[in-house]
Formats: structure tokens, C-alpha cells, sequence
């Protein structure tokens, strides 16, 4: 196991894959770099616009409700705001890095020398899992310090660290599904449509619905507590409601022990092309 | 030790009503090539799949290096190659090989460059396999496949794209594998001349079912050019052959037939001898086959029962 896991982080840092994820995270990193308020999506129940947590969803970039002196869980929720880009980066990159696998036929000589295909599979999610959470604990961290220094904030890392720590429970768990529909689908572009689908459709039915949640239908309310998007956008508009952190802890359980069974099923059952 | 390095009894595969492998009782012996001879389609690559897990049998026995159990595990002697090669397109000769021996938990780095020695891709440097030549995929693949000195090789197919003088030190490599490694060799090719020359026994795949297993020496016996003869009395045309046609290099056959291996250019004169002396002759003819024909005959002999 421990030589699949070196094997694959080799590949890693041999391959385009790790070097476009790079490319893009720095694209966002200029968006952030910008500056100004950027609410990309936002849904309100306050209808001053000054977008205060816990009245809000949505990716908020420095909505702030006292611009020369904004609060702590405000500067959060614009460090976590950006990487709303984050789901589609990891998504291509998963993608990418395990379904090439098939496409190059390369999986063949792995499962044809004896290597395991459980082994094979969870050395990839372990491997896209520390790489995507690393980029994406960096790159939160790094917004958070500027905008603290920004402001001449006093840095209070444990709120930022919760909230970072939440969404890498998240980030694992949409990779456990998005790999999970890789062994499925064989397939990059299939795999990239449905996640993309899945994943986008979270936040605008949210939006839509959130401060009418008891109204809805248990088919809604079953799709955005399957979406890992609902989970993320109460984390980054800082809504911590409801045990939000116990719910998402028994999401990431629970979809990573699900995703990796299903997974595990398929691949032993599976005829490799 | 086991004798055999891999064997399959009753070994099926079969895609709804259709059976890509029908019945096959395989036998590698240990320290052979055993070339694996047949059309597009006949099974070839579906056997490999099963014997490389990854496709499953249908119905029958894999027996790996004496084993049933736990082929995994025994799958970890084997290196081989599949259709085409399955490379890295991104990464270099040097890089693909280092994957393998990281997965594989090979210990020594200077086997990488020993391959690359090996297989005629030391000067291949920085270039990225995306730009390699198909033999130089081949030749890699090969490496790959020969990473960790397996006891096994399965070769579907490995001189795809080779040129001339490739596909000659392929054949010089396979055979040095053999003779210092003691390497067991499964190879697969369209390439029946080719085979000729490696192959120490040989297997006939046709429609799934494998029509016969039949060692070099025993083919090159059925192949040699013979007068073959047929009469109403064996025991009275060798006497004649003996005493009066002064031949002695014959080989009588289960189905009454004689193979007479001299006075090939002469066959007016054994048919006068035979006939002249009450002898009815019910089939005289010379023959002798190429792989291809010998293949062709077989499968053709298949064909009108």
C-alpha cells in the first residue's frame, strides 16, 4: 500500500495534471487579487444588503458590513468565498488523475502484476484527497492572513481553522464521489458533466430554499443533504447552524464509507478494457 | 517445482450466448516459449486477459506457478504487455520505469537504467513517450514488463511496430531471457514466421477453442517436406520401400499414412514400384508446410468437419 501511495504521488508531480490544478488556483488567486465587494451568488433574508452572517448564503468576497473594519467571520467568509472555483478545479483534477488510468490503459498493467485494485483505488483517493485539501488549506490561509493584515486584524487562526477543517471533510467527500462515478463511467467527459451538474445544482436550489427549508419536499431536502455544496456554502457564509459541524462530520463518514464500498464492489466486479 | 508454469482446465469465457473461450486445457511448461498462434478474433487476447486478471473466467481452472489460489499474489511474477502498450504519455522512458519500481517495491534504482540498456532506450533522455515512435512504445512496454525479473512473460502481440531490425533483437532478447533467466515466455503474434523462430511449442487458438498444442520439434516433424503415402497394405509398401526402393527414411502414421523424408524429386518411381507390385495406392502426394500453412491446413481441416 505504502509503495502504490509513493507510486502515485510520483505520477502526481510527473504529470500535467498537478501543474494545470497549479495554473488554475493561481488564476483564482488573481480574481482575489482584484479586490472590491464580490458576491458571485448570494440569496438574503435581511433586505438592507449588508449581508449579515447568519442571514445570508452564498459565495460573499468581502461583503463587508463595516468596510474599514470588518468582522473576523466576515474576513472567513472571504477567504472561503473564492474557492467556490475550488469544486471544479478538484473535480478536473480527480478526474483527470484517475480516469487517465483507463484512457491509458495504464490501470491494465497494475491489476495484470498483481496489484490490488482496492489498494489501487485508495491510494488514488488518498493521494488526490492530500493534494486537493493541501491546495485548498494554503490558499484559504493565505487569503485569510492578507485580508487580516489588510486590516490590521489581530489573526485569530482557531474560527478560521474550524472552518477550514469542515471543508476539507467536505472536499473529501465530494472526491469520494466524484472517484466513485470514475470507476463507474470510465469516462472523463461523463464524469465531469454529472459532478458538474450535481455539484452546481446544490447552491441554486439552496439558495433558493434556504430560509423555507421546513416547506420543501423530502426529495428536496434528500438532494441538498446528499450535495457536499450544501454543506460548503453554510461553512463559507459562516451560517454555522443546526450542528452544522456534527452534520458534516456524519456526511464525510458517512459518504467516504458508502462511496468507498460502492466503489470497492464495482472495481472487484469490473472487466478492465 | 512445478512443472508447469501455467495451465487452464476447462477454461470458458463466455459474453451472453457467445463463448470468446470455449473448453481451453492450456499447458505452459516451465522454461519454454510457447507462441500462441491465431486469426483476429480466435481468443488470444480474451486468454491473456484471464490469465492477467483482468477479465474474469466464465467457467474453468487458472492454475499460476502450481497454484489456483490467490492468483494475485501469484500475478506478481508475471510482467507483461496487452494490445498496446500502456504508458505515460507525459512522463519520460526513465520516469515510466521508476513508476513501476516504486509500485513494485523493487529496491534496486539501477535496474531503470539497466532496462533502459536492455531494450535499446538509453539515448531516449528527456523525450516524453507522447512523442515515442509505436517500437519505441513496444520496446518500453517490454521494459515495463520485464521490471522486477518476472519468472512469467505474457507478450500479446509484441513486434506490432517494430521494425526489421527490432523485431531481430526483440527475438535475440527473448531468447537471452530464456537461456540466463530461466524465463517463461507466453507470446501472442499475427507474426507466424516470426514465431517460427522463437516458439519452443506452440498453441492453435480458432474460435475460442484451442485446436491443438504441439512442441517445435513435433511441428517441424509435421512441416518437413515428405512424400505422403497412402495404400491397401502398409505392412507390404514398407517391405517394398525397404527392399526394393532401398529407402529407409520413413515414419509410419496412427492413420495408416507414410511419411517418406527422401527421393522426394522420385515420386514416379515409387508409385511404379508399389504399383507393379500389387499394391493400390490410394494417395500419393508431396507435402510439407510454413507455419502459416500448417495453421491454415488445421484450421481449414476444422472447418469441413
Amino acid at each position: 500500500m505504502f509503495n502504490q501511495i509513493r507510486a502515485e504521488f510520483y505520477k502526481l508531480f510527473h504529470t500535467k495534471a498537478l501543474y494545470l490544478t497549479f495554473a488554475l488556483i493561481l488564476a483564482v488567486f488573481g480574481i482575489f487579487s482584484i479586490g472590491g465587494q464580490q458576491q458571485f451568488v448570494a440569496s438574503s433574508s435581511s433586505l438592507d444588503e449588508t449581508w449579515k452572517i447568519g442571514e445570508t448564503v452564498g459565495f460573499l468576497a468581502r461583503a463587508y458590513s463595516d468596510t474599514a473594519h470588518p468582522l473576523i467571520e466576515e474576513i472567513i467568509r472571504t477567504a472561503t468565498s473564492y474557492t467556490v472555483f475550488f469544486w471544479l478545479i478538484v473535480l478536473i483534477f480527480s478526474v483527470i488523475f484517475f480516469s487517465r488510468e483507463y484512457t491509458d490503459s495504464t490501470i491494465k498493467i497494475a491489476i495484470a502484476s498483481g496489484q490490488s485494485r482496492i489498494k489501487f483505488f485508495v491510494a488514488k483517493y488518498i493521494v488526490i484527497s492530500i493534494t486537493s485539501i493541501f491546495l485548498y488549506f494554503s490558499f484559504i490561509m493565505i487569503a485569510f492572513i492578507i485580508e487580516c493584515a489588510k486590516f490590521n486584524i489581530p489573526i485569530q487562526l482557531f474560527p478560521m481553522l474550524k472552518i477550514a477543517g469542515l471543508n476539507c471533510m467536505i472536499m473529501g467527500a465530494f472526491i469520494g464521489i466524484t472517484l466513485m462515478l470514475c470507476v463507474i463511467f470510465k469516462h472523463t467527459a461523463i464524469v465531469v458533466g454529472a459532478m458538474s451538474l450535481f455539484t452546481f445544482s446544490g447552491p441554486l436550489i439552496y439558495m433558493m430554499t434556504w430560509d423555507n427549508m421546513s416547506t420543501q419536499s423530502w426529495r428536496v431536502l434528500t438532494y441538498l443533504k446528499i450535495n457536499p455544496m450544501y454543506y460548503w456554502m453554510n461553512t463559507c457564509s459562516y451560517n454555522m447552524i443546526n450542528n452544522l459541524e456534527i452534520n458534516i462530520l456524519i456526511y464525510f463518514v458517512g459518504t467516504v464509507i458508502i462511496t468507498f464500498l460502492v466503489s470497492a464492489f464495482i472495481l472487484r466486479k469490473q472487466e478492465i478494457r | 517445482m512445478t512443472k508447469f508454469i501455467c495451465e487452464t482446465k476447462n477454461l470458458s469465457k463466455k459474453y451472453k450466448d457467445f463463448y470468446a473461450l470455449k473448453n481451453v486445457n492450456l499447458t505452459i511448461p516451465k522454461g519454454e516459449i510457447y507462441g500462441l498462434v491465431g486469426e483476429n478474433g480466435a481468443g488470444k487476447t480474451t486468454l491473456i486477459r484471464l490469465l492477467t486478471g483482468l477479465n474474469f473466467k466464465s467457467e474453468g481452472e487458472i492454475i499460476l506457478f502450481g497454484h489456483t489460489d490467490n492468483l494475485q499474489y501469484e500475478r506478481t511474477k508475471i510482467g507483461c504487455t496487452i494490445e498496446m502498450p500502456a504508458l505515460y504519455k507525459d512522463m519520460t522512458a526513465s520516469q515510466n520505469l521508476e513508476v513501476q519500481r516504486i509500485q513494485r517495491g523493487i529496491p534496486n534504482k539501477e535496474c531503470i537504467a539497466d532496462t533502459l540498456e536492455l531494450i535499446g532506450l538509453s539515448n531516449a533522455g528527456k523525450k516524453r513517450v507522447a512523442n515515442f515512435s509505436l517500437g519505441m512504445k513496444q520496446r518500453l512496454a517490454l521494459g515495463v514488463a520485464l521490471l522486477g525479473e518476472p519468472e512469467f512473460l505474457i507478450l500479446d502481440e509484441p513486434v506490432n511496430g517494430l521494425d526489421p531490425t527490432g523485431i531481430i533483437e526483440l527475438r535475440e532478447l527473448l531468447k537471452k531471457l530464456v537461456k540466463e533467466r530461466e524465463v517463461t515466455i507466453l507470446i501472442s503474434s499475427h507474426i507466424l514466421s516470426e514465431l517460427h523462430q522463437l516458439a519452443t511449442c506452440y498453441g492453435f487458438l480458432h474460435k475460442g477453442e484451442l485446436l491443438k498444442q504441439i512442441s517445435a520439434e513435433e511441428l517441424n516433424e509435421e512441416c518437413k517436406r515428405h512424400i505422403c503415402l497412402r495404400t491397401d497394405n502398409i505392412q507390404k509398401t514398407t517391405l517394398l520401400l525397404e527392399q526394393k526402393g532401398n529407402i529407409n527414411n520413413y515414419s509410419v502414421y496412427p492413420d495408416n499414412s507414410i511419411r517418406i523424408y527422401e527421393c522426394l524429386d522420385n515420386v514416379r518411381m515409387i508409385s511404379k514400384l508399389l504399383s507393379s507390385n500389387g499394391v493400390i495406392i490410394d494417395e500419393i502426394s508431396v507435402q510439407g508446410e510454413n507455419l502459416e500453412t500448417y495453421f491454415e491446413n488445421l484450421i481449414g481441416g476444422r472447418k469441413n468437419v
